[in-house]
């Protein structure tokens, strides 16, 4: 299955890093799209058939988990995952991300692999 | 500030330089550290939570493109290395300040990190920072880099 995924965060540079290792990852990408907040990311979301987001937690406009939440709210939207790519190390605030919606969770520094894992591992519980 | 916690703060600079940029960061002695000859950059970023505090870094201004490049993947004198200098710093700090929080309080404590933040700065303010008490002094591919990390730790 060839994947369009999402990617959501204000800096660029995590943004060019997290293409560069989606495309390193193996993992089958048809497009990738970006988006630099939650508001932006609705919007592609709106507009594009998108099967997988990644996304920061912090942004201006909208932060990752109100992004979600308003996702959770829309029926075509709501059963698309979303892996929170964070530099967050707290096991109780992973949690609570996965209480509100979160699919999967990825901790900076990323690497292709942990990237791939996360992946198959959210797209498969939602097959 | 107890050795255990100063081991553990060297020790994550270090690693989070090597995992996020590929780069080498050696804890140094301080009066060992070159002094930087040009413009620096000063990066901060401050938390609050379980516990409040902030991490800084003085750094000479070469250091970043070179930062942002091995982030990037990039040749240093890429323009985009270049446009993406401060962006890659302020990336560092955000990922080596969650590290920082977790190796120190564990993975109980909930911490909230602020947006970073970077200005310009010079070998003065280098070699104040240097001198603090309780700073931590890295060479980084032969470039120099000092920093702070206020941390009182967590209740319980």
């Amino acid at each position: 299955m060839s994947l369009n995924i999402l990617m959501v965060d204000d800096s660029q540079t995590v943004l060019d890093v997290l293409e560069r290792t989606i495309h390193m990852s193996g993992l089958d990408v048809a497009s990738l799209h970006r988006a630099s907040n939650g508001q932006e990311g609705l919007d592609v979301l709106r507009s594009t058939n998108i099967d997988l987001v990644f996304a920061d937690i912090n942004m201006p406009v909208m932060g990752g988990v109100e992004m979600v939440e308003n996702m959770s709210r829309d029926g075509l939207l709501k059963s698309i995952p979303v892996v929170v790519v964070s530099t967050e190390g707290s096991a109780t605030r992973i949690q609570a991300l996965r209480d509100k919606g979160i699919s999967g969770f990825v901790r900076k520094p990323f690497t292709p692999e942990s990237i791939k894992a996360v992946a198959l591992e959210v797209l498969a519980t939602k097959a | 500030m107890r050795l255990e916690e100063a081991e553990k703060i060297n020790a994550t600079i270090c690693d989070v330089l090597e995992r996020l940029a590929f780069m080498f960061g050696d804890a140094t002695d301080k009066d060992e550290l070159p002094e930087p000859q040009g413009a620096c950059f000063e990066a901060s970023i401050r938390y609050g939570g379980a516990s409040e505090g902030a991490l800084t870094v003085i750094g000479p201004r070469e250091l970043s493109p070179v930062l942002a490049a091995n982030v990037l993947g990039l040749d240093p004198d890429d323009e985009v290395a270049l446009a993406r200098s401060d962006d890659a710093i302020k990336e560092l700090l955000n990922v080596a300040c969650g590290h920082l929080l977790s190796e120190l309080a564990g993975d109980g404590p909930v911490f909230d990190l602020g947006a970073p933040t970077i200005k310009e700065c010079t070998a003065r303010d280098f070699v104040a920072l240097r001198d603090e008490e309780g700073s931590f002094s890295f060479v980084v591919d032969d470039l120099p880099l000092v920093l702070r990390f206020i941390w009182k730790g967590t209740q319980g």
